[in-house]
């Protein structure tokens, strides 16, 4: 069922071609990344690109300083580059030096940026990207009030979720889950269920 | 009072909703009962109000989250006494799947006086119709007990759906066949629809594994002088079913028994409880439950000579006989 061998040559001339010409546009737009963010942040950063087998290309970059993320976005900004999430996180590996990270995800014609910063367990602050990307409203009032991160310069910092009267950093008193799964409202109710059904009761 | 209704014609009993941070799940069944003839609240002689203030029955779904409490006992207080209070869903009742979260303050009675208990996840609209006929049946005995001048009308027509509910609260039917007809009349039970577990001692192996899975936090087993207990409070199950499919003996089993509105004085007593009594062990006599025959069928094909032997033995014997066995 092959085609003639003639055909057959000039396809995959063709699909190598095509595949050149998508290589060669990926390394301009690879390229053309680093230079904006070099740019904006004023010194060289770690940018690092994967591939995966059909092609989809994630970029991966850590920032040395929290404080970049600003003109970080402002580059990303400037390369009509879409913030698609932000996710702060506590993870056993950064908490054993000392640190906890965000990440915020990028989205570039389809490809995704994601940028790590780092900060102190202690008193970390970060700049707010809401002036930058409105989006980032909801996810930095989110993150203000599951974790112990200030957020500078929010132009509306009022809780998202949690009712005021919660003390904020929620997910870092809270977890374990077995905590407060075992909690004394549910030890009060099972007391009072046991007590209300004690077998063999004298009648 | 200074008016008497005495002459007039039965007045209409106002509902009042508050959604206490509810999933909806409570309020979409709420809406079926404005808004389906077959279920609807105007066969009690009820109506939907918008304002607290003219309200008579005060219905409350939801956990109670932090975040509403305080509006939620602000509208509570503008329904003008005497009033009804019914939880409808586990959630209010005790906190159902949320309970013990930092954001939710439930079991409401906590924080106000309840009257009547309709649990379920949600409850189906005949469970909420059985319940409001409570109310409505509550509020104006209240109401003749506070104004004895005019006299006691609680004789509301009710049609259809409404009287096998109303008539199910009233004889608070416990029996699964009382519930099964009165459902059977009022909606397809029979399609798979879950009401209350049903649990049997003889069959249950005591492998806990209910416990573990049931997302409602309603199961719990206690060890007592005689056995193990099982203990399942229907004001916590969400009728998930988890339970059920994790059983390996089935020993705890869906109903169709959907009739679960009950005073608030009854809350604590909702219980699907049974006892797995001790066996001494056949070898050394030890007490230890027993081997239920739903697991040796799960287990064997057939029953040997030699596992019917030694189900009667502990553990321990169990292992001692089998190796010696081997030879």
């Amino acid at each position: 069922m092959g085609l003639p061998g003639e055909e057959r040559e000039w396809r995959k001339l063709d699909i190598n071609r095509e595949k050149h010409g998508r290589n060669k546009a990926m390394s301009e737009f690879q390229e053309n990344v680093a230079a904006t963010l070099n740019r904006w942040i004023t010194e060289e950063i770690s940018l690092s690109w994967r591939s995966d087998r059909k092609g989809v290309t994630t970029g991966w970059c850590r920032l040395r300083q929290a404080l970049q993320i600003l003109p970080a976005a402002q580059a990303l900004a400037e390369l009509q580059g879409r913030l698609s999430m932000v996710t702060a996180y506590l993870s056993a590996a950064a908490k054993l030096r000392g640190a906890r990270e965000i990440s915020y995800h990028f989205d570039l014609d389809g490809t995704t940026l994601t940028i790590t910063v780092e900060l102190p367990l202690k008193g970390a602050q970060i700049p707010s990207l809401t002036p930058i990307f409105r989006n980032a409203d909801w996810n930095e009032r989110e993150f203000m009030e599951l974790y112990d991160i200030q957020v500078t310069g929010h132009p509306d910092p009022r809780r998202l979720f949690l009712d005021p009267s919660i003390e904020p950093a929620a997910f870092e008193r809270l977890i374990p889950y077995s905590t407060f799964s075992n909690g004394a409202n549910g030890k009060a109710l099972w007391d009072k269920v046991i007590a209300s059904n004690a077998p063999r009761e004298a009648p | 009072m200074e008016t008497s209704p005495k002459q007039k014609p039965t007045p209409v009993l106002r509902l009042y909703r508050i959604n206490a941070g509810s999933c909806n799940g409570c309020d979409v069944e709420l809406a079926v009962t404005a808004s389906v003839s077959r279920f609807d609240v105007e066969q009690l002689g009820c109506s939907y109000t918008e304002e607290a203030a003219r309200a008579n029955i005060v219905l409350i779904t939801g956990p109670l989250t932090v975040r509403v409490r305080e509006k939620v006992l602000r509208s509570f207080a503008e329904v003008p006494e005497p009033k009804v209070t019914v939880l409808v869903g586990v959630c209010p009742i005790s906190g159902g799947v949320f309970r013990d979260s930092y954001a939710v303050s439930a079991p409401v009675d906590q924080y106000l006086p309840v009257d009547i208990n309709v649990p379920g996840c949600p409850p189906r609209p005949q469970a909420l119709l059985a319940g409001i006929a409570e109310a409505a049946a509550l509020w104006r005995g209240r109401r003749s007990a506070e104004n004895p001048a005019s006299a006691p009308i609680a004789s509301t027509h009710l049609t259809g759906a409404a009287s096998d509910a109303a008539s199910g609260a009233a004889s608070d039917a416990a029996s699964d066949a009382a519930s099964d007809a009165a459902s059977g009349a009022a909606g397809p039970t029979g399609l798979g629809l879950r009401g209350k577990m049903k649990f049997n001692p003889n069959a249950c192996v005591g492998c806990r594994m209910c416990e573990h899975v049931c997302a409602g936090g309603a199961i719990r087993f206690d060890h007592l002088q005689d056995g193990l207990q099982f203990t399942l409070w229907h004001n916590s199950c969400v009728n998930c079913g988890l339970c059920s499919h994790y059983c390996p003996t089935k020993a705890l089993t869906v109903t169709g028994q959907w009739q679960m509105s009950h005073p608030q004085s009854e809350k604590y007593r909702q219980v699907e409880q049974g006892l797995i009594p001790l066996v001494p062990c056949s070898g050394c006599g030890t007490a230890m439950l027993p081997v239920a025959p739903e697991l040796l069928s799960v287990g064997y094909r057939a029953v040997s000579r030699e596992t019917d032997r030694l189900r009667t033995l502990c553990t321990e014997c169990r292992q001692t006989k089998s190796i010696s066995n081997q030879r």
